[in-house]
């Protein structure tokens, strides 16, 4: 026998000593007696029947009584592995000391949860549920983007502005006593395709929009109806941008609706940043 | 590579599709000038077509309104809201924080009193059309009433 099982059973007749004289409980006694499980060289398992001080050993499936080996180069003592062998009862071929009854009973419990879970078939039934709440999540949504497509809601460009190519739209009002003519060129957009020139014909107090299909430079220049410049601002116009040109009679003002600035010297377009 | 092709051939018909914006006529058959209101999914525009002239709104393809508003009243609001741009615009170089919101707040303010006199326009101010891309541009017409009233009809 190696050093290491005669330091077990020295270690286990200790704790023998200790519970026969109550200084021990049972159940510490039984904590004990798990610590002291060794492996061998092969690997297989061995422990110390609780009540007959016999070694036993495990083949993988059950534990057998039988000596420990006389030289076993080798043998540790690790920890107790999280997994044990768990013999069926019925194939049992003698009954395991009590303690190691206990570890196949924890062993069991370490197995059991996938074929409790198949008997019950609680694991499936949530598996079905999910899907379930999936396809009906789905049919909420599909019901909702139709019912938006519908009231108008949801546009074809709604749907471009989440993926950043939707248009851009351009407001001009003209609050100036006399006629304006806004034309806007594009210079370079996203696109391949080259949308021609727009001009808006606005009289005084009109209030017109010009959409940009296409994201990217717009330059936008504002002159009176009868001749005469009011200013230029080139735009970088991006997906789902709304910008609001006011002519007044001392300037023309710009501002970002869907994001304005917080610079008071952006409202000009001769100093705004937003026409650079 | 199928699939890219099939990809950028959708993208590319959806941008088609949406890139033939429609438009609306608004023709003026009174003595006398009108201020017209017309919206769809593209926004509101206003238009003011001389007697016997029309203008032309561009709107998106689908339903769009049409509603006749008080062209005086329009003005003096118009006014009154350019002094306060123009004011501010002079000195936009040195508005605080609190004038600069105002300033927002009375752009935004333009397109709530459009969205205002649709609201409360009375019968027969206003009209519902529908126009698509290859169904030809909307038409709408403004005239008067044997009473002096104004009549607008989509067309």
């Amino acid at each position: 026998m190696s050093d290491s099982f005669r330091q077990v059973e020295d270690e286990y007749f200790k704790l023998k000593g200790k519970l026969a004289t109550g200084r021990i409980t049972r159940e510490q006694f039984d904590a004990a007696l798990k610590a002291l499980m060794i492996q061998d060289a092969q690997g297989r398992w061995w422990i110390i029947g609780a009540e007959d001080s016999k070694w036993y050993v495990s083949d993988g499936t059950r534990w057998i009584q039988t000596d420990p080996p006389v030289l076993a180069p080798g043998i540790s003592m690790p920890p107790p592995p999280p997994v044990m062998p768990s013999p069926p009862i019925a194939q049992r071929q003698i009954a395991p000391p009590p303690i190691a009854r206990q570890q196949q009973q924890q062993q069991q419990q370490q197995v059991a949860p996938p074929v409790t879970a198949k008997k019950s078939g609680g694991g499936c039934g949530c598996f079905l549920w999910g899907c379930l709440a999936v396809v009906v999540l789905l049919v909420i949504a599909g019901v909702a983007v139709f019912v938006g497509f519908q009231n108008g809601m949801i546009t074809p460009n709604t749907v471009l502005n989440l993926v950043g190519l939707g248009p851009g739209d351009i407001e001009v009002d003209n609050f100036r006593d006399d006629a304006i003519q806004v034309n806007i060129q594009p210079i370079a957009t996203t696109q391949d395709s080259t949308p021609s020139p727009s001009a808006l014909i606005l009289n005084a107090f009109d209030v017109k929009s010009f959409r940009a299909q296409n994201p990217g430079k717009y330059r936008v220049d504002f002159a009176l109806k009868k001749g005469g410049g009011l200013g230029t601002c080139t735009l970088n116009i991006k997906s789902g941008d709304r910008y609001q040109f006011v002519a007044l009679p001392d300037g023309i003002l710009v501002n970002r609706a869907n994001s304005p600035s917080s610079v008071g010297r952006d409202l000009k377009i001769v100093t705004s940043s937003f026409c650079r | 590579m199928n699939r890219n092709i099939w990809l950028v051939s959708l993208i590319g018909a959806v941008l088609w599709l949406v890139g033939c914006a429609p438009s609306v006529v608004v023709e003026n058959r009174t003595g006398f000038a009108v201020r017209v209101v017309v919206t769809s999914a593209n926004g509101s525009e206003v238009l003011s077509p001389s007697p016997g002239e029309s203008s032309v709104a561009e709107v998106a393809e689908g339903s769009y309104r049409a509603t006749a508003i008080p062209d005086a009243e329009w003005i003096e609001n118009a006014k009154a809201t350019r002094k306060f741009l123009n004011d501010q615009l002079a000195n936009s170089e040195n508005l605080t924080g609190p004038q600069l919101l105002d300033v927002i707040q009375r752009l935004k303010n333009i397109a709530a009193r459009m969205q205002q006199y649709e609201s409360t326009a009375g019968v027969g101010a206003s009209c519902s059309g529908a126009v698509s891309s290859d169904g030809g541009d909307g038409l709408v017409v403004i005239s008067t009433a044997a009473n002096g009233a104004l009549v607008v009809s989509c067309r």
